[in-house]
């Protein structure tokens, strides 16, 4: 009797306990390796009688592909015609392997050796000793880290509306996190609607900023950076 | 037998009872809730030109000039032809992604000493003007200005695997000191709406 009871009541849903599924997309692009990124940057959500409150969790998958690109100024030896880059950061793999390119506007520029401890970089094939400046895009070693904020959207998607002053307060996500070189971390978003809570609008939309902090540590009047953006797009009925 | 009866019409009535519960709870008690999301990729790459890098070293400035020019860093500061050509911008956005994408631009206010804060507007005691310009801007006044706090537009629905470039100048107001100053251009990627 009691088996039937619970069959009986699991089946018209008053045990269900976790009243949300995940669909997961079945293949995804492989991105190339050099270019940091998110997967998934638009999340829909639809959820049928809102007014239980439920949680619907998802995630913001993020790639670090460690890529940077620093500038220097030269200073050439003039009897062996070389020069050397102290880079912001340790060169991925201790190797110059990891060097994507060197530029500069006169000279075919290679690099030559790396020094692990000073994180200097020896550039050969310099044409001229008369100072110039010359770039090193490299793939480093070092962590990146990324921070996580809620944010209201300033360009809506068709149909959806800002979402409600309270939205923010829904929203449940780490402040940041830290991905390693070449890895691509899951970070669990969630969003927990009260039970019972008045909406003007049943669909709206928010956004997820993932900013990227720089590569590099530089006090240059005016530096650049990057940030991504994950869209949830919110139906409730 | 009578006992039996009446046994089981109270088993009855219980399962009556069971059944009448979850159609008025499903409604008030649980909810169902889909996720989906497409398997795409969102991604800006920043490529500098001319050995550039994520930083712009304007240098010293003097009051009350336009324009500072990043692809001119450290030289004569003249201003581009136009339309703007790949070849006088600093740097270079490509949609490393797999979907159409639009690129917003924002900047902090400058700080060090007496900040500077970005406007969008004419420049006055202790403002500046920093203003973006997509590769093809037709003159100075199709560059998007650039402010603290709001995101600007600065490329719209470029294609996956496509490039565009990019350059910045900066107009200067009138100063109260001169301290050094430092502000973060930032750019950000959304899927095209």
């Amino acid at each position: 009797m009691l088996g039937l009871c619970l069959l009986l009541l699991s089946g018209c849903g008053i045990f269900n306990s976790s009243p949300h599924n995940t669909l997961l997309p079945e293949s995804r692009p492989e991105p190339d390796i050099k270019d940091s990124g998110i997967y998934e940057p638009v999340v829909t959500v639809t959820v049928s009688g809102y007014q239980a409150g439920f949680t619907a969790s998802y995630y913001v998958e993020i790639h670090n592909a460690a890529y940077s690109t620093e500038k220097f100024y030269s200073q050439v030896n003039p009897a062996t015609m070389t020069d050397f880059a102290p880079l912001s950061k340790k060169l991925y793999d201790n190797s110059i392997s990891s060097i994507i390119r060197i530029e500069d506007e006169k000279s075919n520029l290679y690099p030559i050796s790396y020094d692990i401890k000073t994180k200097y970089l020896t550039i050969g094939n310099f044409t001229s000793v008369e100072q110039s400046t010359f770039s090193v895009a490299y793939y480093y070693e070092n962590p990146t880290k990324y921070n996580l904020s809620y944010q209201i959207p300033y360009d809506l998607t068709e149909g959806y509306s800002a979402p409600p002053e309270q939205c923010k307060d829904w929203i449940r996500m780490p402040k940041n996190i830290t991905i390693s070189p070449f890895m691509t971390v899951a970070v669990p978003i969630s969003l927990q609607i009260p039970k019972n809570t008045a909406l003007e609008s049943n669909k709206f939309e928010f956004w997820i900023i993932i900013r990227e902090e720089p590569a590099n540590s530089t006090s240059s009047p005016v530096t650049i950076e990057r940030q991504y953006v994950q869209k949830w797009l919110i139906e409730l009925t | 037998m009578k006992r039996r009866m009446v046994g089981l019409l109270v088993v009855l009535a219980l399962l009556a009872t069971l059944f009448a519960i979850p159609s008025v709870a499903s409604a008030a008690e649980t909810a169902t809730v889909t996720i989906s999301a497409t398997p795409t990729y969102l991604c800006v790459s920043i490529s500098y030109n001319d050995a550039h890098d994520s930083s712009w070293a304007v240098g010293t400035v003097a009051a009350s000039t336009a324009w500072y020019w990043w692809d001119d860093e450290g030289g004569a500061q003249a201003e581009p032809g136009w339309a703007l050509a790949s070849g006088d911008c600093a740097a270079s956005l490509t949609n490393c992604g797999s979907i159409a994408s639009d690129i917003d631009g924002n900047i902090t206010n400058f700080t060090g000493g007496v900040g500077w804060t970005c406007v969008t507007g004419a420049v006055g005691e202790n403002t500046v003007q920093v203003t973006a310009y997509p590769e093809g801007a037709a003159n100075e006044a199709a560059g998007v200005e650039l402010e603290s706090g709001t995101n600007h537009e600065v490329i719209d629905n470029l294609a996956a695997s496509a490039s565009k470039g990019i350059e910045l100048s900066l107009e200067t107001g009138t100063f109260t000191d001169g301290d050094a100053k430092s502000a973060t251009v930032t750019f950000v990627i959304r899927a095209h709406t």
